[in-house]
């Protein structure tokens, strides 16, 4: 009886470790990404902007200069605006947060290198940055 | 000629140094909101907090790093020194409710530390609930008249 529990256990536990994630290397198409950073450079108040895409979403991080951060939350809602009239197709979902930022340039880095699982790691950050709590 | 007490007081309290207490206020405040932002930044890159949800842990980190220099008693020269600069931020409500606790421990669990841990905070969560409440009410009527 013990060694039908050992063999179970030690069968449960490779199976654990057998499992993989699921790669998702579907390589987007980058350019409404880079549309709308070349937009958005213009703007003054903007220091960086980040963005990333995939089919459905356009992810957009945007750093602003220090001194406009006071008015930062209408800012956002001005650019999402913009974002949204320019690209009627797609979801678009426009941020001016720190974490948000650091996180939308590492992801469109992956993205423009061909990297996997763009899907999920923008869906991951738009899911942080509707965290209230 | 007959002084008043008030008078008396004036002439003979010694002149304070108004100047160079609001500059130690600044330098030792802001030092602790600096490193207010370098816990925020902190938990911001390696967890995953935004800037809107990480003044919590950085809040308790906070009130932490004050209970334990409060307790090893590096925290009342470096009030004795700044002032408001220690007592403003949330380092001094912590450091209120602490060195109470410690102060009443002898008198026991409950009748002591439970009791006496929010006679120097209690009014600063009352009035901040207060200040809060009137707050918030102020700008629900806003929003319904001007929007």
């Amino acid at each position: 009886m013990k060694k039908i529990y050992l063999a179970s256990l030690i069968s449960i536990s490779l199976i654990a470790c057998g499992q993989e994630e699921t790669i998702d290397d579907t390589n987007y198409d980058q350019s409404p990404s880079q549309e709308a950073i070349e937009t958005l450079k213009k703007d003054d108040k903007i220091k960086e902007v980040y963005a990333v895409n995939d089919d459905e979403h356009l992810l957009i991080a945007i750093d602003v200069k220090h001194r406009h951060r006071f008015k930062r939350h209408q800012h956002d809602l001005n650019w999402t605006e913009e974002m949204k009239a320019e690209k009627p197709n797609m979801k678009v979902f426009v941020a001016t947060d720190y974490k948000i930022v650091k996180e939308t340039k590492r992801a469109a880095k992956i993205a423009q290198n061909k990297g996997p699982n763009t899907k999920q790691t923008i869906q991951k950050i738009i899911k942080l940055s509707k965290e209230e709590t | 000629m007959k002084m008043t007490p008030k008078e008396l007081k004036e002439k003979h309290e010694p002149k304070r140094p108004v100047a160079l207490n609001c500059l130690k206020a600044f330098l030792i405040g802001g030092s602790i909101c600096l490193v207010g932002q370098f816990i925020s930044v902190f938990y911001m890159t390696f967890f995953d907090f935004t800037e809107k949800t990480v003044g919590n842990p950085t809040v308790a980190t906070l009130v932490i790093i004050t209970m334990l220099l409060t307790g090893f008693g590096f925290y009342e020269p470096l009030g004795q020194f700044a002032g408001a600069g220690t007592a403003v931020p949330v380092t001094g409500f912590a450091n209120a409710v602490i060195s109470a606790s410690i102060e009443h421990r002898p008198e026991g669990f409950v009748l002591g530390v439970g009791m006496n841990m929010l006679r120097l905070a209690g009014p600063v969560i009352v009035y901040g609930v207060f200040a809060s409440f009137i707050l918030a009410l102020i700008k629900t009527v806003w929003n319904i008249i001007f929007t």
